[in-house]
C-alpha cells in the first residue's frame, strides 16, 4: 500500500467516523431478521342463539336511550331468530339482599373500564362471551342489533 | 296506534266504577312523604319538545304501552292501588328482562299489605312504600309454581292466606330506584322517557304510560285494571283510557315512577 493510498484510506475512515458520530448512520443499521409471527386466524363466528346483555347507567339515561330500551324489548327480531329476550340492566341494579346484581358481577371483569352503554353478545347455549362493544348513549336499537348480528345473532 | 275514542277520554272513573260495581279504591295521600323527586334527578323536557317526542313514539307504534303483557282485572275489589303497583312492576320487568320473562304478580298480595279490607281502598304512597320494602308475591300460574313452588297467590281475594315463607320470594319483586312526581312537567318528562307512572285520581288508581297528541291537544294514555274495558293500545284490544290536561294536572299532584327493580334470582342465572 502506498503512502497516498494509506492517507486516502485514513481520510475515508475519519469521514465515516464523523458521519456516524453525528447520527448520519441511522436507518442504515442492520437489524437482525426476526420472523413475523403468523397472524392469528380471525375466529369464525358461528351464528346461533345469543343472549344480548346491555349494561347502562340509569342516572344518565337520555331520552333517545330510553326509546332504544323500549324498542329493543318490543322488537320481534329476538323471537324471530330464536334469541332469548335481551337483558337491559342498570349497572347499579341490586339483588333481593341489596347486593350488586349477579348479572352485573358475573360480567364485571369484562366491562370494567368500558363506557356504558355496553353491549355483550353471549352464546345462549355455552354462556360464553362472543363479543363486547360500547355504544353511544344515544344509540338506536338498530345500532345495538348490529352488534348482536356481528356476534353471530 | 291509539284511536282516540271520546267515550274513554276523561272518564269519571269513580262514577264508572260504581256503574261497574267496583268499589273506589284510591284513598289519596294519608301522610306526606319525603322522597327523591323526579324533578331533582332528571332534567325536565321543555314543553316545546313534547309534541315532537310524542310524534316520534307514535311513528314507531307507541312507547311503554308496547311493554304491557297483561291487562289486570281487580273484579269487585277496591284494590286498584295494588293493581297499579303490580302493573308498574310488570312493565319494569318487561323493560329490563324482556316481555317473555315477565313474572306475573298477584295484585291481591300487594293490596293485602296496604288495604284494611276488600273494599277499603288504599293510599298510593303506601303502595310505593310496600313496593320498595316488601314486594309482591308471584301470581298463581303453572310457570310461577315451577319457579316458586307454593309461594304464589291469586289475582284477587283479599282474605286469601299468604303462603308460609313468602317474604324472600316477594322481596325479589320490589322496586329499587323510584322517584315521586309532583307537577305536570315532571310527569310528562317521565312518560316521554318511557317510565310508567302510578297515579291516583278521582277515587281510582291507574298507570300512566304514554303521551299522545291529537293535533295540539295532549292526552296521556293509561292502563286500567278493569279487564276488558276501554280502548286498544300496545298488544291489546282493550284496557286503556285517556286523560286530557285537566285530569293530567289532578294526577300530577302526587304520583310515583319506578326507575329500576330488584333483579330476581332466576333472572341472574339466565345471564
Amino acid at each position: 500500500m502506498t503512502r497516498e493510498n494509506l492517507s486516502s484510506l485514513l481520510r475515508y475512515a475519519a469521514v465515516a467516523l464523523a458521519f456516524y458520530a453525528l447520527g448520519g448512520g441511522k436507518g442504515c443499521d442492520v437489524t437482525p431478521w426476526v420472523p413475523t409471527p403468523p397472524v392469528p386466524p380471525t375466529p369464525v363466528v358461528v351464528p346461533g342463539p345469543r343472549q344480548l346483555i346491555v349494561f347502562y347507567q340509569q342516572e344518565t339515561a337520555t331520552t333517545p336511550w330510553t326509546d332504544t330500551v323500549t324498542d329493543l324489548q318490543s322488537s320481534k327480531y329476538f323471537a324471530e331468530h330464536s334469541h332469548p329476550a335481551p337483558l337491559i340492566v342498570d349497572l347499579d341494579s341490586k339483588d333481593s339482599k341489596g347486593q350488586p346484581s349477579p348479572v352485573v358481577t358475573k360480567w364485571q371483569s369484562e366491562i370494567t373500564g368500558i363506557p356504558p352503554p355496553i353491549v355483550l353478545v353471549v352464546d345462549a347455549a355455552t354462556k360464553k362471551l362472543v363479543l363486547k362493544e360500547s355504544v353511544p348513549p344515544d344509540a338506536k336499537a338498530d345500532a345495538v342489533l348490529a352488534v348482536l348480528k356481528k356476534g353471530g345473532g | 296506534m291509539v284511536i282516540i275514542n271520546p267515550a274513554y277520554v276523561d272518564v269519571d272513573l269513580r262514577a264508572e266504577a260504581e256503574k261497574l260495581g267496583i268499589p273506589a279504591g284510591n284513598l289519596g295521600m294519608s301522610k306526606p312523604r319525603a322522597m327523591r323527586s323526579y324533578a331533582d334527578v332528571e332534567e325536565l323536557i321543555p314543553e316545546a319538545k313534547w309534541p315532537e317526542l310524542a310524534a316520534a313514539k307514535k311513528a314507531k307504534g307507541g312507547g311503554t304501552s308496547k311493554l304491557i303483557t297483561w291487562i289486570l282485572n281487580q273484579q269487585n275489589e277496591g284494590s286498584c292501588v295494588g293493581n297499579s303497583e303490580t302493573q308498574a312492576h310488570q312493565i319494569m320487568q318487561a323493560r329490563t328482562f324482556g316481555k317473555s320473562r315477565v313474572t306475573k304478580l298477584s295484585a291481591c298480595s300487594a293490596y293485602q299489605l296496604i288495604g284494611s279490607g276488600p273494599n277499603s281502598g288504599a293510599d298510593v304512597g303506601d303502595a310505593l312504600d310496600r313496593g320498595c320494602d316488601t314486594g309482591i308475591i308471584p301470581l298463581d300460574t303453572p310457570e310461577n309454581r315451577a319457579l316458586f313452588g307454593n309461594i304464589v297467590m291469586p289475582p284477587t281475594g283479599f282474605y286469601t292466606k299468604r303462603p308460609a315463607g313468602w317474604e324472600p320470594i316477594a322481596a325479589q319483586f320490589r322496586f329499587d330506584e323510584h322517584l315521586v312526581i309532583q307537577n305536570r312537567n315532571a310527569l310528562i318528562s317521565a312518560l316521554l322517557r318511557d317510565r310508567p307512572v302510578c297515579v291516583g285520581r278521582a277515587g281510582h288508581s291507574i298507570v300512566y304510560v304514554e303521551v299522545i297528541f291529537d293535533g295540539s291537544t295532549m292526552y296521556v294514555l293509561y292502563v286500567n285494571s278493569w279487564g276488558q274495558w276501554g280502548i286498544a293500545a300496545g298488544d291489546f284490544s282493550y284496557g286503556f283510557g285517556l286523560d286530557s290536561m285537566r285530569l293530567i294536572d289532578q294526577s300530577a299532584d302526587w304520583c310515583y315512577t319506578p326507575g329500576s327493580i330488584i333483579v330476581p334470582d332466576h333472572i341472574a342465572t339466565a345471564a
